[in-house]
Parts: C-alpha cells; structure tokens; sequence
C-alpha cells in the first residue's frame, strides 16, 4: 500500500514555507559547505553526469578503434587502459553516485524528515568523490599510463603495473569509504527519521530499495577494500597474497573481488527498480501491483546476491559441485526478479496510460533489462558460460543490465523529478527524441554483440578477425548514435532549469508519495520542518 | 512563523547508535577480510 495523502496538507505545507525565508547561501561556499541534502543531492547528480560523459567518452574511443579491423587510432595498451577505466568511471561514478543523488533528494522528502540524518558526513561523502575522481583520470597520465587490467583488477597483471594501479587502489578506498558512509547515512535516516505514520511497510519503492541496497553497500564496500589493500601490500610490502611468484593465489583475488562484484550488481540496480517503481503507477495511474511482494523480492535478490559470486568464474577450475552450486543459486535470482516484472506487467494491465518521457524509460527499461536478464540466465548455465566467457555475449548482457537498466532508470527519475527540483517543466519533444535515439542507439550498439560473442569473439581486444567486422561496424554506429543523444539529455535538463514553463505542485497527476503530494513546486530550501501528517 | 520540528534528541540518538553499529560492521568486514590472510600466511 502506499501512502495515502491529503489535498489540503499540500496547502498546509506550501503555506509553512512561505513563511520561511532561509534560503541558500549564495556563491561557491553554499556547495562547498553545504549540509542541506537537496544541494548535495544536486552535486551528486551533476558530478555523475560530468563522470557519465568522461566514460563516454572512453567507450567511443573504444567504439571507434573497433569500427574496422586492425589497429586505427590506439596501441593495445592504451586501448586496454580505456576498457579499464571507462568500466570503473562508469561503475563508481557514473552509475553509483548518480544513484546516491536520487536517495540524497528524494528519501528525506518520502519518509517526510527534514534533512539526512548525518548532513556533515554527507556533505564529506561527496566531496571524497572529487580526488577519486582525479585519480582515476589523472593515471592516464602518469608514466606506464593507467591500469589496464581491466575494472576487474585481476593479479598477477596489476601486480606488474605502474603507479597508475596505486592511484586507481587509492581512489577505490575513497570511493568505497564515501559509499559506506552514504549508507550508514540512508539507514539511519531511514530507520530513525520517518514522519509519524510512515511505517516501514507505508514507504514508496524507491526508499526501500535504498534502504536494502545501503545495507548490500555496507556488507561488501569493506571486502573490495581488503582486497584492493592486500594488493597494495603484494605491489609495495613484500607480500604475496596474490602473487603466485611467492606462493600466492590469484584466483583468491577472484573470489574475494567477486563476492563484493556480484551484490556490486544489484547495488547498481535496486535503486533503478525503486525509482522504475515510482515511475509506472504515476503513468498508469494505478498503485503499485504487489508492493509487499516488491519489498520482499527486493531483499530476496540482495541476499541471493551473496551466494553467488562464482558464476563470475566457472572456468577458473572450481569443482564440479562448486560449479553446479554457483548455477542453481543464480538461477534462483530469476524467481525474485520475475516477480518483480510480473508485477510492473500487472500495474500497467488495464491503466490509463500516458507515454510522457519518464514513461517512455521506464516501459524501456521493462523490455530491455528483461533482455538482459534472459541473456544472464544463458551465461548462469556453467557449460554455456564456459563457451561464452570473456567473449562479447558477455559485454552484450551487462550492458542491457547497467545501460538499458540503470541508465535508463536514472534518465527516467530524472525526467519524473526534474519538475519537483527545478520547478520547471522539461521540454517533452525532446525528451522524446531522447528516448527514442538511446532506445534505437543503444540497440544497434549492443544487440550485435551477442552475436559476436556466438561467434567467438574475444572481450578487451582492440583489433579481430574479418568474421566480425559487420557486427563492430554496425555496434560502433549504434554507440555513436547512443553517446551524442545524450547531449540532448543535458541541453533539456540545462534549459529546463534556466528556462523551463512552471511545473505544477503535483505534475504528475498518479504520483502519490510525498514530494507530490505534500510540497509546493519549487520546493523550498528546507522541507519538511515540520512533520507531514499521515492518516 | 510555524513552529518548527526538528530532529528530537530521542532521534538523535537513536541515529548517532545506529551509525556507530553500522560502521562498526564495515570496519569489522574490513578487518576480517584483511586479517584473516595475515593470520593464514
């Protein structure tokens, strides 16, 4: 059940604040020192969107040097380096801290607080983003250039390399020590913080996929940082945990940076079935099919997430009973997920819909993660993945995960938020054309890879035989089509801020959590000061 | 001007015990993680 809501609260409320003169400080300090949580939830998004199209940029490098075969633009090395650090910039921030930006914005004003619990440790948890984020960039231009082991960090090869691989170690501390303290915030925020009346089982989607995935953030952040450490050790301190050459095992490295990659997955997209969750009953103007059901699946595939680490690895060598252990559990994710399809199917069936652009993500986000997920299923089967690994099937499948699933999700909330944060209406024609040119893009960069991946085509190569040199054309076209559609994204977002039509209290007339229903559009600086009332 | 609710000290502390037990499982994760292969090797 969501929360149910009361017209004249809204009246109430926007009255409140009309009283209430505090606003911003102005100039560089207000986000320098800021501790209000719309402000840093800003902050995320726009340092997400900056490191979005670094990454970008990365995979069009990448796009581009495969368009033909041989080698046109890039030395292997530096081509290798590109593959590496587009995948961490895209995962640690891109994805994640765009996330972040969603849950610093929104879950205050869902469960009905007035800020974070902790707004000084948010504040620092953003601005721990910036030197990662230099680092990170920054070793493309140090001497041996950046790690080019792939996002995996697998030894012994990151072993041997140059300083660039302490500086990516020393921004994934960073990174990680800003994601736990990010959630050690939403948790408490959540737990503690809640209006009056909002009871756990009241709380839209969104904040409970937040909630679940913070506790996921906190149960493995703490592993990759153990074995990025132990890796520093085995460069610098005379240890060989990893390295076969004094007694180590790589493949140790294996498992322990799986056990932290595999709920990394559901990390990046249990907050993109939150927000799609929001998304689809506003426009189908219908509750939320089975949200009980929505919770309970939510936290199944979180814990499911822990068992199944070593799908990542059937052709390391794992015993049988290993193998098939690690293939059942992760067929069993589909169950949870399913369910959650079903009931986004059912809270469309007989809506009144309306296809504006959060829509539009959201109903592609629906057909393509379920892509993705179908393509995952193949790859959990052990004797299949033996085939298929490090091939592009591979890069097919997690890119309808995190492409056409997060990305879209994220382009989705933003488009259905935009109005409540900006107080601007964005441009709907071009919001279309958005849509409909990452929709045709995305596919045409990435349908063909599961076909290059059947034939046999090797990830993390920067030149291939003729066989496969349609299928890259075609992939490197779609990719292009798919990256320069997004400056559409940020000319929309841009010009809906400076000089949007005025959004209206409730844009969205199925929406039913709080912001909508109980805040003034634009919002005021500080909300919720005092608590909504909730019947 | 209304009158304005902010976090009460129940909730204050409450969420300042939370945090430290929440952190105190991330640092625990950590240590487990980095011990357990000093203690082995």
């Amino acid at each position: 059940m969501s929360t149910s809501t009361h017209a004249h609260d809204t009246h109430d409320h926007a009255h409140d604040h009309a009283h209430d003169h505090h606003g911003p400080p102005a100039g560089f300090t207000r986000w320098m020192y800021t501790t209000n949580h719309k402000d840093i939830g800003t902050m995320y998004l726009w340092f997400a969107c900056f490191m979005f199209f670094m990454g970008g940029t990365m995979a069009l490098g990448i796009r581009a040097e495969l368009f033909k075969p041989g080698l046109q633009f890039f030395d292997p090395e530096f081509f290798n380096s590109l593959t590496t650090v587009h995948g961490l910039v895209m995962v640690f921030g891109a994805i994640m801290p765009a996330f972040v930006g969603f849950a610093n914005w929104l879950i205050p004003l869902q469960i009905g607080a007035t800020d974070m619990a902790f707004p000084r440790m948010n504040n620092w948890s953003f601005w721990l983003l910036i030197p990662a984020a230099l680092l990170l960039i920054g070793s493309f231009f140090v001497p041996g250039g950046a790690a080019a082991s792939g996002w995996t960090l697998y030894p012994p090869l990151i072993i041997q390399q140059g300083m660039a691989v302490d500086m990516t170690i020393f921004a994934v501390h960073l990174l990680g020590a800003s994601s736990i303290m990010g959630s050690i915030n939403i948790i408490t925020t959540i737990l503690n913080l809640r209006a009056p009346g909002m009871t756990l089982m009241r709380m839209p989607l969104f904040v409970w996929t937040w909630l679940i995935t913070a506790y996921l953030l906190i149960a493995v952040m703490p592993v990759l940082a153990g074995a990025v450490t132990m890796l520093l050790t085995d460069r610098h301190f005379g240890t060989s945990f990893f390295n076969a050459a004094g007694g180590g095992d790589p493949t140790m490295f294996m498992h322990i940076f799986w056990f932290f990659g595999h709920p990394e997955v559901y990390i990046m997209i249990l907050p993109a079935f939150g927000i799609v969750s929001q998304i689809l009953p506003a426009f189908a103007r219908k509750p939320l099919f089975g949200y009980a059901s929505m919770v309970y699946a939510t936290a199944s595939i979180a814990i499911l997430s822990f068992i199944v680490w070593g799908h990542h690895m059937f052709t390391v060598g794992m015993p049988a009973a290993g193998n098939l252990f690690f293939m059942y559990a992760t067929m069993l994710i589909a169950v949870p997920t399913g369910v959650k399809i079903f009931n986004w199917i059912a809270t469309m069936w007989r809506g009144e819909m309306t296809f504006e652009t959060p829509m539009l993500f959201a109903v592609g986000f629906l057909c393509l993660f379920t892509i993705g997920g179908f393509s995952g299923l193949v790859l959990s089967i052990a004797p299949v993945d033996i085939t298929l690994h490090n091939t592009y099937y591979v890069v097919a499948h997690f890119h309808y995960v995190l492409v056409s699933g997060a990305l879209f999700a994220i382009m989705g909330g933003v488009y259905f938020w935009l109005p409540k944060w900006s107080g601007h209406m964005y441009n709907e024609g071009l919001g279309k054309l958005h849509f409909w040119l990452s929709m045709i893009g995305f596919n045409v960069a990435f349908f063909p890879q599961h076909f290059l991946g059947l034939a046999g085509m090797p990830r993390r190569i920067p030149d291939y035989a003729l066989q496969f040199a349609e299928w890259n054309m075609w992939s490197s076209i779609g990719a292009f089509v798919f990256g320069f559609s997004q400056l559409l994204f940020v000319a929309n977002v841009v010009m809906t801020i400076r000089s949007g039509r005025k959004a209206a209290n409730k844009q969205w007339e199925g929406a039913d959590s709080l912001e909508w229903t109980h805040l003034p559009t634009p919002m005021p600086y500080h909300t919720f000061e005092t608590p909504p009332v909730l019947k | 001007m209304a009158h304005k609710t902010e976090t009460t000290p129940e909730q204050r502390k409450r969420a300042f015990f939370s945090a430290i037990a929440l952190a105190a499982v991330a640092l625990g994760i950590y240590a487990v993680v980095i011990l357990k292969f000093f203690v082995y090797k």
